[in-house]
């Protein structure tokens, strides 16, 4: 035990520890620092539906739906635009009076005018809506952050997504790609069955699965970083010898391998709960108990029905194993490089492929959008992205299995 | 001539070596002194590897770190530790060091077969030096520091990893080479030094000890050096040196200001000073 | 001598070969991928769309100022900031109405796929080599400074003749090593473009009359100087070697300058790194001198390709900002190395 946190000491020192802080520090202030106060500001735009989620719980019952009275509320809401509108005078010199009026002007469009007309008409048009998005903007009070236009997108929005949701062109249109994308198929069956009842906010899940690529793919490359040099500083320096010919043997190998990849999985870990504090900060904890499962803004945005927790847990999970998988694969590297520029030469590739990978198959996590998911497998297998984790670890750490049961054969000169 | 001039060399709060003066002009120097006692520190700061912080190195009265690269060129260095190109041959490592010794293209081939002939690696010339013996590489050592005929050969520990036969032929080449030039050699093999240097340097407690000839600093023992096979009947105040098997008996030899009883007087050896000189840091 | 000795090593170490490689096989993936998304050249070469590109003149009448307005809305800019990015775009002006006087008409190249080539060609193709060139470069300058000190050498070669020049020598050699290597990867990338996609190139036409909008955006494809498409490829071609030695100059300061290997390539990582942070983070504002002075740096440059020669967006405000950024970053990392070398000089070797 105390050789295992030998290794353990060989690989966290201040210095590692100094490095880690600066890029932990850079990648908060100028990355995810943003993220969540776009996550934030997402979320003041979405005051209806926080309301129907604290009214109502985790999903909303087609009885609760008609209780909260959406085309009530935007009635409402269209009489206070209306009174702005024939308030300001740069509708009304236009001959526009109420909101209906607007949205008519607007439709219209530049039909039928010339350049110069059709430009003055584009200059107007924007004139109006920042009026419209701006009058309001900044009172002080929270339910007045949003003007009215935005309010009455927003219920628009929640209307389509619980009242619609069976007219959805996104569900028809992936209806009729069933043969194709089997999963989304049945996806969009459990919506249907469920009344698309869940009450996520729309911003959650984007909000979450940027923010889990950005610390995901740090994690993996300061993974990289952090286990490499200390293999490869015992060959460099020809202390291996003296390893493998003390009691300890080339036992030794696999002690390394455990402190490296234990090391990674403590790290992954600590990285995801340190990250995770801003957003539970953020309130996110609050829907741990929702399901994923909906459709927004006519599109299928989630696929399998598991609670935002479920899936939080799922993303960190994965997050674990590729970074685990980075070790095996850095500590197989580092064995055969003789010194720490033959490793750097070695593991630049291979953190650029597990990049590469992370953005190209990973991230999007469990949506429709998934290049794995999509564009590869077309909608066949189920969490596609968490089995090429599984797989990565798993060959991760056969490969370095059978490397280090070789090793007990190999002829070692210096 | 090569001087030291009050040389001093701290590292932080560590002073390796405290106002040296040291003179060199044609011969073999051997620096004798245990480890850690500014050896290494000396030779490099000869090879300009590191400098002097107090006090100054002169070549011909000219500071060797302003003559840079006019002084380098009069010098072979061959270093403790000894870094080669594994995937190169002797020839291919020789002809890059040969390049940046700045020797001249049309000489360079005749004088690298001259040299691997000389320490005896002709048959190996174009194989790679990954295979090679410790004894191999530090012969390609040696052919290194001599490519450019230097006025001024520096050598530290040169002979480690040298079997006996190719340690004579070594000691024989040295000897020759310093005909007509400076050799500085660092040795803990006092047998290296006793044949072939011309003058011995000691260092202790960081400050130059003695510097003269074998003979003369292994004449301030004379009379002091005896011989044993009853080292536990001795009733003087003596300092053990060594012991040897003979016929049977163990003889010890021992120094001591004065005889005793059957100890019988010896002519006194390097060893027998560097075991004298040294005993406080042995202890 | 010691120029070809040191070529030698790095040319033929077989880890930057492999890297080499790599960034081929690499390219040649991304290049299939696209060959067989690409929609067939008969869809898009219709006789209509022909004549339609030849009546138009995107040039006629277009008010640079308009492409300000625009961002000005977009990014909400105010004050100084705003006034920056007008400035740029009014001294655009002269150039679209020299464009414009030339009454050059569009025409249609490439088998019709004008704006889908000109974004695979220089919007992916030379972002993909530019960078993998660059990060080749900073590798084999990592690698070319620390070798002596990775052999052990250090001692026999500083003791030498050329002594810690040889330094110096493994500078120039480093910049002729990423030049090759630069050329192996941007040839066959390029062999390979060009094989798999057939097109007849007009290499003498105006490359701003050529294509009619800039890459992912609405407004016109407009360059500071009148280049023709072959100049504007030979153009590309020569930031792209030139951020290639730029990153050179980065990592063999860092490799000269540090002692560790890998506090070098640490270093190397962070100051990538903070480039891209800081240039993609809300710090600096659009429209400010620090942005724009920021979003020289070669990190941007790589990830801003498609805009090099034109007017670089609002984030930029400096005309010709590319060439711009070459030198002003170029000089500093070769201060950088003068400093690294001279620390070398007075280093002590252990």
């Amino acid at each position: 035990m105390s050789l295992f946190f030998c290794e353990w000491k060989k690989i966290w020192n201040w210095r590692v520890v100094g490095l880690l802080f600066t890029f932990a520090a850079l990648m908060w202030f100028l990355v995810l620092k943003v993220d969540v106060q776009n996550y934030k500001t997402l979320m003041t735009s979405a005051h209806y539906q926080r309301e129907m989620f604290e009214k109502y719980g985790t999903t909303l019952e087609v009885e609760e739906l008609d209780e909260y009275d959406i085309p009530g509320k935007m009635t409402a809401v269209e009489e206070e635009l209306d009174n702005q509108i024939s308030s300001d005078m740069l509708f009304t010199n236009h001959g526009i009076h109420t909101y209906k009026e607007y949205q008519t002007f607007m439709a219209n469009g530049m039909d039928g005018m010339d350049e110069q007309a059709a430009e003055r008409f584009f200059k107007l048009a924007s004139q109006m809506d920042e009026q419209l998005w701006s009058n309001e903007t900044r009172k002080g009070s929270q339910k007045l952050l949003v003007p009215p236009v935005g309010r009455l997108e927003m219920l628009a929005e929640l209307q389509n997504r619980y009242a619609h949701y069976e007219q959805s062109s996104a569900l028809h249109g992936l209806t009729r790609e069933n043969q194709n994308h089997p999963v989304a198929a049945e996806a969009i069956r459990k919506i249907q069955s469920k009344h698309n009842n869940s009450l996520v906010p729309t911003a959650l899940q984007g909000s979450v699965s940027r923010y889990a690529s950005v610390v995901g793919v740090s994690a993996i490359l300061m993974t990289i970083l952090i286990v490499s040099p200390s293999l490869t500083r015992d060959r460099a320096r020809n202390v291996y010898l003296l390893q493998y010919s003390s009691a300890a043997g080339r036992r030794i190998l696999w002690i390394q391998l455990a402190a490296a990849v234990s090391s990674a999985c403590i790290f992954s870990l600590v990285v995801i709960a340190v990250s995770a504090i801003p957003l539970l900060a953020a309130g996110m904890g609050d829907y741990f108990g929702v399901s994923m499962l909906f459709t927004s803004y006519s599109s299928l945005v989630f696929l399998y029905e598991i609670t935002f927790a479920q899936y939080v847990l799922l993303l960190a999970g994965m997050i674990i194993l590729l970074c685990a998988a980075a070790a095996c694969f850095t500590f197989v590297l580092a064995r055969f490089s003789t010194n720490i520029m033959n490793t750097i030469l070695k593991i630049v590739p291979l953190g650029l492929a597990f990049w590469i990978l992370y953005l190209g198959a990973i991230s999007d996590t469990f949506t429709p959008f998934n290049m794995l998911f999509s564009s590869v497998l077309h909608g066949r297998m189920v969490m596609p992205e968490l089995i090429l984790c599984v797989v990565l670890a798993v060959v991760g750490v056969l490969t370095v299995v059978s490397i280090l049961v070789r090793e007990r054969k190999t002829d070692v000169s210096s | 001539m090569l001087s030291l001039n009050r040389v001093s060399k701290q590292y932080g709060n560590f002073m390796a070596l405290e106002e040296i003066d040291l003179e060199f002009t044609q011969g073999v120097y051997a620096l004798l002194a245990p480890n850690g006692a500014g050896k290494t520190t000396l030779i490099k700061m000869l090879a300009t590897l590191i400098f002097p912080t107090k006090g100054e190195i002169l070549w011909n009265g000219d500071d060797i770190i302003a003559l840079d690269a006019a002084y380098r060129d009069l010098i072979g260095y061959l270093p403790q530790d000894f870094g080669y190109y594994r995937n190169h041959t002797p020839r291919e490592f020789l002809r890059y060091m040969a390049a940046v010794k700045c020797l001249k293209r049309e000489q360079v081939a005749q004088r690298i077969d001259e040299l691997l002939d000389l320490v005896g690696l002709s048959d190996v010339r174009d194989k790679k030096m990954r295979k090679f013996s410790g004894g191999m590489i530090q012969r390609v050592g040696i052919a290194q520091a001599m490519l450019n005929n230097p006025r001024i050969l520096i050598l530290d520990e040169p002979t480690a990893g040298l079997d006996p036969k190719e340690r004579v032929r070594f000691r024989n080449l040295i000897s020759s080479l310093s005909k007509d030039r400076i050799v500085i050699l660092s040795t803990h093999i006092v047998s290296d030094i006793e044949t072939i240097a011309s003058s011995v340097i000691l260092i202790k407690d960081r400050r130059l000890f003695a510097q003269d000839s074998p003979g003369s600093i292994c004449q301030q023992l004379n009379g002091k050096i005896f011989e044993t096979d009853a080292v536990d009947d001795l009733d003087i105040p003596h300092l053990l040196l060594t012991e040897r098997q003979e016929n049977g008996q163990t003889i010890t030899r021992f120094a001591s200001e004065q005889g005793s009883g059957e100890a019988r007087s010896v002519t006194p050896n390097l060893e027998d000073v560097f075991l004298y000189v040294y005993r406080d840091e042995e202890r | 001598m010691v120029y070809r000795y040191e070529l030698k090593k790095l040319l033929l170490s077989p880890l930057l070969l492999t890297l080499t490689l790599l960034c081929v096989l690499a390219n040649l993936t991304f290049l299939l991928v696209e060959h067989d998304n690409a929609p067939s050249p008969r869809q898009t070469n219709r006789p209509e769309d022909v004549l339609a590109a030849q009546d138009a003149s995107i040039f006629d009448g277009y008010s640079a100022a308009s492409i300000a307005e625009s961002y000005i809305r977009w990014y909400r800019l105010e004050g100084t900031n705003a006034e920056h990015v007008r400035a740029k775009y009014d001294a655009l002006q002269p150039v679209i109405d020299r464009k414009a006087a030339a009454d050059e008409k569009p025409q249609l190249h490439f088998s019709g796929q004008v704006s889908d080539v000109h974004v695979l060609l220089f919007g992916k193709l030379l972002k993909f080599f530019s960078q993998e060139v660059g990060l080749l470069a900073l590798l084999t300058a990592l690698l070319s400074a620390v070798y002596e000190q990775m052999r052990g050498t250090e001692s026999i070669v500083y003791a030498s003749r050329v002594g810690r020049q040889v330094q110096l020598t493994k500078l120039w050699v480093t910049l002729s090593a990423s030049a090759v290597l630069s050329l192996m990867v941007i040839g066959c990338s390029l062999l390979i473009f060009f094989a798999l996609f057939d097109f007849a190139i007009p290499w003498q036409a105006d490359v701003s009359s050529v294509f009619d909008h800039a890459l992912g955006e609405t407004k016109p494809f407009i360059t500071w100087n009148d280049l023709t498409v072959a100049e504007y490829l030979w153009a590309s071609l020569g930031i792209s070697m030139g951020l290639a030695w730029l990153c050179a100059l980065i990592g063999f300061a860092a490799g000269t300058g540090f002692r560790s290997v890998y506090a070098a390539f640490g270093a190397c990582v962070l100051l990538f790194t903070a480039f891209d942070l800081v240039a993609r983070s809300s710090l600096l504002p659009v429209g400010s001198m620090l942005k724009s002075a920021w979003g020289l740096n070669p990190m941007w440059l790589w990830k801003n390709s498609g805009t090099w020669f034109t007017d670089g967006r609002a984030e930029m405000l400096w005309a010709n900002f590319e060439r711009l950024g070459l030198c002003a970053y170029s000089i500093l990392f070769a201060s950088a190395v003068w400093g690294a070398y001279h620390l070398l000089r007075r280093r002590e070797i252990h």
